[in-house]
């Protein structure tokens, strides 16, 4: 068979294309736009969108202040963010407009095991921090369609609270931790339905349901207070539902399994009647 | 008497205009043809026969010069074609995408990139290689342009990529490009996929979720694979 000319031309070009690609492409695959080199590698990640709107130019110092920032523990899972994800702070890259966060953004990023995304930006005397909790945007706004819960959600703060620097927007941020219990309480409740070992699902249920615990015990303290600041109210009270729901249908998972129930200290007829599964 | 059979006799009908332009053309025939032999004729036949080789000769060359031409305009597309499809590459490659604006832009370039067919598919699969989560959505949309544009060279570079046998992209590409199979429709990739499905579990690297999510894709693509084949059948039964 022969090929014409200007295909073969055409083709040639397409493969030096290809080879311009290839050649520059850095060693690592540079999943996440913007980010470091070592973005693309594995584990879960907590992604810090530039700041530079807000704080200027972000040098070394600030951007190591700023990650330090995100230092929180999760006392129902006994563990800490830094344990459970890398935290990256991304220079190169805004977090952006809703509708940036498209399902097949929203694919990748899961698929790189991306828990969060967070970001801010100056909003007259204000500053809104946005969250993108990747794992629900993915699977609870795209998959299952449940438009109450976008899992893109946007915190406002005064600009007058952040005395000692912007870091002070994120060290103790009730809502920060909130997403972050939530995202990392859906990642392991994912991994637990696709694990074939039942020893290794049990525990992974076990942590599933600490993390979506960890959540509720964070929904007081971003509860709205009707300042308009924080989060709005139906964003917040989707997201206790989606908290509450997600402990609850762990805990019927957990007590569907014999094998699991007696590493339960409380179980279900033990409960003082109210609707916490978190009791154990 | 005679005279009286005469009158009795009917009257012989006038000759109408036809017959008389038979009768006339009958008279003048033969002088028309006279001039046949003249040497008017002569000439002009032995002029044309002197011209005939000029007149082949100019056809031919017009003819000639024409195809030469049209090669020469072909191949100024093709070099120009080339050039837009590199020119696009680059502007896929260097974009950061962070505005809603370049975001737009970003897609534009990938859609317009796939209006080449076949021959950006391999690109387009690099772009998803390289990375980056809105120029991989951006590469993805192109291939399936691509796809649309000419479904057997793109659904060939797709059961390629699908197949690996090399091992030479990420499993994100494979992923990737097996979702695009199934909205294009590639029947030519469904056998790659299914011997991919059973093999998903032994990729080395993947998290349960990843697995779980992989094998979903596959699957989605041959319900659409196997749903496109079932259509085709059904307009041609």
């Amino acid at each position: 068979m022969t090929v014409p000319g200007s295909l073969r031309r055409t083709g040639i070009a397409a493969a030096a294309a290809a080879l311009i690609i290839l050649t520059s492409a850095q060693a690592a695959r540079a999943q996440i736009d913007g980010c470091p080199g070592n973005a693309g590698g594995p584990g879960d990640k907590v992604v810090v969108g530039s700041v530079a709107e807000v704080a200027g130019a972000v040098g070394g110092r600030l951007s190591r202040a700023l990650l330090a920032a995100f230092e929180m523990r999760f006392e129902k899972a006994d563990s800490e963010l830094r344990k459970e994800a890398m935290i990256l702070y991304c220079d190169g890259r805004r977090v952006r407009d809703i509708g940036s966060y498209s399902a097949g953004v929203v694919d990748v990023l899961n698929d790189d095991q991306v828990l969060l995304e967070v970001g801010a930006r100056a909003d007259g005397t204000d500053i809104v921090v946005t969250y993108v909790v990747i794992p629900i945007r993915h699977y609870v706004f795209f998959q299952d369609g449940q438009r109450s819960i976008p899992g893109y959600h946007q915190s406002v703060y005064e600009q007058s609270r952040i005395s000692a620097g912007l870091q002070d927007l994120f060290k103790g941020n009730a809502e920060l931790r909130l997403m972050a219990a939530l995202a990392l309480a859906l990642r392991y409740e994912k991994i637990a339905d696709a694990e074939t070992d039942a020893v290794r699902r049990v525990a992974l249920v076990h942590r599933s349901r600490a993390f979506y615990c960890d959540a509720i015990g964070s929904l007081e303290a971003t509860r709205p207070h009707g300042d308009l600041l924080g989060l709005e109210v139906p964003e917040w009270e989707a997201l206790r539902d989606f908290a509450h729901a997600g402990a609850e249908r762990l805990f019927q998972k957990a007590t569907a399994d014999p094998g699991y129930v007696s590493t339960l200290s409380v179980v279900a007829s033990e409960r003082d009647g109210q609707s916490s599964a978190c009791v154990s | 008497m005679a005279s009286d059979d005469k009158a009795s006799a009917p009257a012989a009908p006038p000759p109408n205009l036809a017959e008389a332009l038979v009768a006339l053309a009958k008279v003048i025939g033969p002088e028309r043809e006279a001039p046949s032999g003249s040497g008017l004729v002569k000439m002009l036949k032995g002029l044309a026969e002197a011209l005939l080789p000029s007149i082949v000769m100019f056809v031919l060359g017009f003819i000639f010069i024409q195809g030469v031409e049209l090669d020469l305009k072909r191949e100024e597309f093709t070099a120009s074609a080339a050039d837009k499809l590199r020119s696009y590459v680059n502007d896929l490659v260097a974009s950061k995408a962070e505005t809603p604006e370049e975001e737009e832009e970003l897609r534009a370039t990938a859609l317009a990139l796939g209006g080449f067919g076949g021959v950006a598919a391999i690109p387009l699969v690099s772009i998803i290689e390289h990375g980056g989560d809105q120029r991989i959505t951006a590469a993805k949309s192109g291939l399936i342009q691509a796809g649309r544009v000419a479904p057997d060279l793109t659904c060939s570079v797709i059961a390629s990529v699908v197949d690996d046998p090399t091992g030479a992209y990420e499993w994100q590409t494979r992923k990737a490009v097996s979702e695009v199979a199934g909205l294009v429709g590639c029947a030519g990739a469904e056998a790659p996929l299914r011997d991919l499905r059973p093999r998903i579990a032994a990729i080395d690297g993947l998290t349960a979720e990843q697995r779980a999510n992989f094998e979903h894709t596959v699957d989605e693509a041959l319900k659409r694979i196997e749903a496109a084949a079932r259509r085709k059948q059904g307009w041609f039964s």
